[in-house]
């Protein structure tokens, strides 16, 4: 029997030979799929392992450590460039990590392949003072990916130590986990969740394609004496030739694809492709569950049927379905604040287990949808049905109202990415925002800003030499003093000139210098660009300690609020330089510095490599440059972008089976109908309208669901409130026009399968 | 039980136009699938409001005779001319609103659109031709009455006998007003009873209407309701009926 199933499987003809590859292609790609999702956290670890060397936790007091470290994070152009500073302090017998040859000397680097690479184009200026005289290359061991950009620098333990290098027992083994923010890592988590429904869309489209002549063969078996048993035993193992083929192909897919998947970046570093590995007991696990639902879900399409030697019966006409369809999906999205809530505040719970709730929840959004849609599209289909004046609006509605379940099964995985694309756009328009703020607030276009780490001194001989580099306008060192309320630091008053300062802030000339020199600067401006004051009264009337100065009666109140967002970037007092005496001057160093330039990629490289090279433990910032967790967002709208266009791939196939599959199935009706005088137009007509009228209505209803999960997503996480734009419109019409492309795909073989020449073998 | 609606017999008129010109007329048609030659020169004429039966074996090529007179399938060589105009040299679209406008069609079984009831299945071609719904279906439920169909409107085809199923067929084939009726094998799938009142209803109401008729049948009872036969053989037309 088995031998039976397998023949009929491979030798059933053409059709039967398409269902089959269509159903192996769809759990070929679900397989490859999820391998890549069980490979998430391999990789990730893998990563881990191999940047523990850089990591500065195993802390050791200063006596006896063996290390000074200093790992900084540092841009070439857009790209991160990871400088260690490392200094040998003699104590302990220090193992070097795989992969370095060995520790530079002060002045000496080793450095990654690509960086060395990168060395090699750049002009010297833009990268070789803040690298050093180049000693060897790293080993991959010690890379996050084949592109990373890594520097391990020697330095003077003295000088490290000044500069805040950190003293450790040795270089570490093992890391902390990567530092994904909660709403990167909650996308992500909805992202795989996503990613599956369009699948599993295609799996049950494709295992249709070949439903009715697998039932009719099946019936004939009965006929010549097969048992029921025998007959399920068939369905089987026909159902297993696609799962098995899948899962192979699956497997294929997923190590062809892998060294493409390893390009894709996430937290600035792609991956090595060997190190996509999806752990075995799961993956063997998954490759199992794979055939089973697949033999399940076989025996479970048999029970619907009873197929007897004179053919094949439906147990029972479905009814139509209900509007309580809708409550799972209303469930979930209930479910999901929840779980986000939970998440986001804290508390007793685990946050693996509300993330993982949350995960669930949307999953359940999606096929909340997926259960609602039948409904939707026969209330579609009633409408349509009392507003049709033509004949193939009439047999559009007609379809669409008998048979909803699998009128919206052809759009379903449409439906879907609508809203996960809605869902994630709306996260997107929010950390576009974001991306925005602060840096845009506090530098202007071509802007840069130096945190200057440590205890040396740094004089004015910097920013002299930051001024004269071709492209830099200005640089404006600052010096800092805490303002200081009893024991503790109230807030930071900047030594600078005002008219300077001015110069170089992205709303500097808000700034209102004080006749006094001592101005209320404390300025933070606001997303609309109005400044306001903090009013922290006590603050005003203090003296400065150390600098001789005294601020009582010298301000104005203020009533105003600061923003929070930019309380850090901007002093609360602006001091002129000039009013301070010179060695009250002398004896505050200078803790950052302002620089504005032409806004080229390399000056602005030139103007790090200046910093670095004085003082390596600095922190340079561009404007141009989005901050970290702004980044990371990015990284991942672009892995959402991309699997928007599979979801959107592998739902214009559904679509596409569907359509062909449901327009065959009345395949003789369509070519009496041809014979009798329909125009290919109205065949045409008939089809399109079919899909498009349930796919806009049930789109537009599902983009905007999207948009409230998105927008309820950010309001319990973030606070915020968040407006759906024009791009939710652009999602709909999109997605509709793609799945209107497809439709119009299949519609030449489909004419050709109907035409009325085909009336003599009817 | 439904109450079929009393008709006349059908007069039988002399063979050939009554008007003196045939309706639709093929001449010396060839058509071949691969290396079969399923018509080799069949001549055919029909007058109006004539009933002709044609007759043959499976396999004999009076379904792709049929075919080729209603502008579905093209000759490969040889005319077919309709109230005097050629209509195997139009192309597929004009051959489709010639079907649509001047054609109805009775097949075996499986026509009816099973998602539509009778009412909008009998209105479709109207429906397709352009005309608007609610005039369609006054004209279509006109048809009910006339082929016993009283109440059944708004059924589905599963829902109906298939002897009920094929007069809404019949009613379909003549909602459109047309000038000739092609009828293939209208009987095949339907018990003698069943069959006898098909036909009496299609063949009543089309010579009321003085629509012509082309049955393609091999039953001998069926071919009695034509005004005469053609028979077709290896894909030549013999018998007394032929053109």
């Amino acid at each position: 029997m088995t031998r039976l199933g397998l023949r009929l499987a491979l030798a059933g003809g053409r059709g039967a030979v398409v269902g089959l590859v269509l159903t192996a292609v769809a759990v070929a790609v679900g397989t490859a799929v999820l391998l890549f999702a069980l490979s998430f956290l391999p990789a990730l670890a893998d990563r881990d392992a191999r940047t523990a060397w850089r990591e500065t936790f195993l802390l050791d007091d200063d006596a006896t450590s063996s290390l000074l470290i200093l790992p900084v994070e540092d841009h070439v152009g857009d790209r991160v460039l990871t400088r260690v500073v490392v200094a040998p302090t003699g104590g302990g017998d220090l193992a070097l990590p795989v992969g370095l040859p060995a520790l530079p000397g002060p002045g000496e680097a080793y450095v990654s392949p690509a960086l060395a690479q990168l060395l090699a184009e750049r002009p010297a200026d833009e990268l070789e003072p803040r690298v050093g005289r180049v000693m060897g290359e790293l080993g991959e061991s010690m890379l996050a990916s084949p592109d990373e950009l890594v520097v391990v620098i020697g330095m003077d333990a003295e000088a490290l130590r000044a500069d805040t290098g950190v003293a450790v027992r040795a270089f570490a083994t093992q890391s902390t986990p990567l530092d994904l923010s909660p709403i990167a890592l909650l996308l992500i988590v909805l992202a795989a969740a996503g990613a599956l429904a369009p699948v599993a869309v295609f799996v049950s489209t494709a295992t249709r394609m070949s439903a009715a002549r697998r039932e009719l063969r099946l019936a004939a078996l009965r006929l010549v004496g097969a048992t029921p048993a025998q007959v399920a035993r068939l369905a089987v193992v026909e159902a297993l030739v696609s799962t098995v083929l899948g899962a192979a192909g699956g497997i294929v897919l997923f190590i062809a694809l892998r060294p493409l998947v390893a390009r894709i970046p996430l937290d600035d570093a792609t991956w090595w492709p060997a190190a996509i590995v999806p752990p075995p007991g799961p993956a063997l696990a998954l490759l199992v569950t794979v055939q089973v639902v697949g033999a399940a879900g076989a025996l479970l399409a048999m029970r619907r049927l009873t197929i007897t030697p004179l053919g094949v019966q439906r147990r029972s006409v479905p009814r139509p379905p209900g509007a309580w369809r809708v409550l799972p999906v209303v469930a979930s999205i209930v479910a999901l604040f929840a779980a986000i809530g939970l998440y986001e505040g804290g508390g007793d719970v685990p946050s693996a287990i509300s993330l993982g709730g949350a995960g669930i929840a949307f999953l359940g959004v999606i096929l909340g949808i997926a259960f609602a849609g039948p409904w939707l599209t026969l209330v579609v289909g009633r409408a349509l049905h009392r507003v049709a004046r033509g004949g193939s609006s009439l047999l559009a509605a007609r379809r669409l109202v008998d048979e909803p379940r699998s009128s919206f099964g052809a759009i379903a995985g449409v439906i879907m990415a609508v809203f996960i694309a809605s869902a994630f756009f709306t996260f997107s328009a929010y950390t576009q925002t974001r991306a925005g703020s602060a840096m845009d607030l506090l530098l202007p276009s071509g802007g840069v800003v130096a945190w200057l780490g440590g205890a040396r001194p740094v004089t004015d001989a910097l920013t002299d030499q930051l001024r004269v580099l071709p492209g830099v306008t200005a640089a404006v060192p600052i010096r800092e003093v805490s303002l200081v309320r009893g024991e503790e630091v109230a807030g930071s008053g900047w030594v600078v000139t005002c008219a300077d300062l001015r110069a170089v802030l992205a709303r500097g000339a808000a700034i209102e210098c004080a006749p006094k020199g001592i101005s209320r600067a404390n300025t933070t401006a606001t997303l609309d660009g109005t400044f306001v004051m903090r009013t922290d009264r006590d603050l005003v009337g203090g003296p400065l300690p150390g600098i001789g100065l005294d601020l009582a009666g010298g301000l104005p109140p203020s009533a105003a609020q600061p923003d929070p967002e930019t309380v850090g970037f901007l002093p609360d007092l602006v001091i002129d330089r000039s009013i301070l005496a010179p060695d009250a001057l002398a004896s505050l160093s200078v803790t950052r510095v302002y620089v504005a330039t032409d806004g080229s990629a390399a000056v602005i490289d030139r103007v790090r490599s200046v910093v670095m090279a004085a003082r390596p433990g600095s922190f340079v910032v561009a404007q141009a440059q989005p901050l970290a967790a702004n980044h990371q967002f990015e990284e991942i709208g672009r892995i959402v972008a991309m699997g928007l266009v599979a979801t959107l791939a592998l739902a214009g196939c559904s679509l596409a089976v569907a359509v062909t599959t449901s327009t065959l199935e009345r395949r003789r009706q369509f070519v009496f109908l041809r014979s009798a005088g329909m125009a290919a137009a109205s065949l045409r007509a008939t089809i399109l309208l079919q899909a498009a009228v349930p796919l806009a209505a049930v789109a537009t209803l599902s983009a905007v669901l999207g948009a409230v999960v998105g927008s309820g997503i950010l309001l319990v996480a973030a606070q915020v409130v968040t407006v759906p734009d024009g791009s939710l419109i652009g999602v709909v019409l999109l997605s509709v026009a793609v799945a209107m492309g497809v439709v119009l795909l299949t519609l030449p073989p489909l004419e050709r399968m109907t035409r009325p020449t085909s009336l003599r073998h009817e | 039980m439904t109450t079929l609606a009393v008709l006349p017999t059908p007069s039988i008129p002399a063979i050939g136009a009554p008007d003196g010109r045939p309706i639709l007329a093929a001449s010396d048609l060839h058509k071949r699938f691969g290396t079969t030659e399923a018509l080799r020169g069949i001549d055919f004429a029909i007058a109006r409001g004539e009933i002709v039966a044609v007759m043959g074996a499976s396999g004999s090529g009076k379904s792709t005779l049929l075919h080729c007179l209603a502008g579905i399938l093209r000759p490969d060589h040889g005319t077919v001319t309709f109230d005097g105009g050629r209509i195997d040299n139009l192309d597929e679209g004009r051959r489709s609103r010639l079907r649509r406008s001047a054609f109805g069609f009775v097949f075996q079984f499986g026509q009816l659109v099973p998602e539509l009831s009778a009412l909008e299945n009998v209105s479709l071609p109207l429906l397709l031709d352009g005309v608007r719904r609610g005039d369609a279906e006054d004209r279509a439920a006109a048809w009910f009455p006339r082929l016993g169909l009283d109440g059944l409107e708004g059924r589905r085809p599963g829902d109906m006998s298939g002897g009920q199923a094929q007069r809404v067929a019949v009613a379909r084939a003549l909602v459109t007003d047309p000038a000739v009726i092609f009828a293939d094998e209208p009987t095949g799938s339907l018990d003698s009873l069943a069959g006898e009142q098909v036909m009496e209803l299609l063949t009543g109401a089309a010579s009321d209407a003085g629509v012509s008729v082309v049955i393609v049948t091999h039953e001998p009872r069926v071919a009695a309701y034509a005004h005469r036969e053609v028979v077709v053989r290896d894909g030549r037309a013999s018998g007394p009926g032929a053109a």
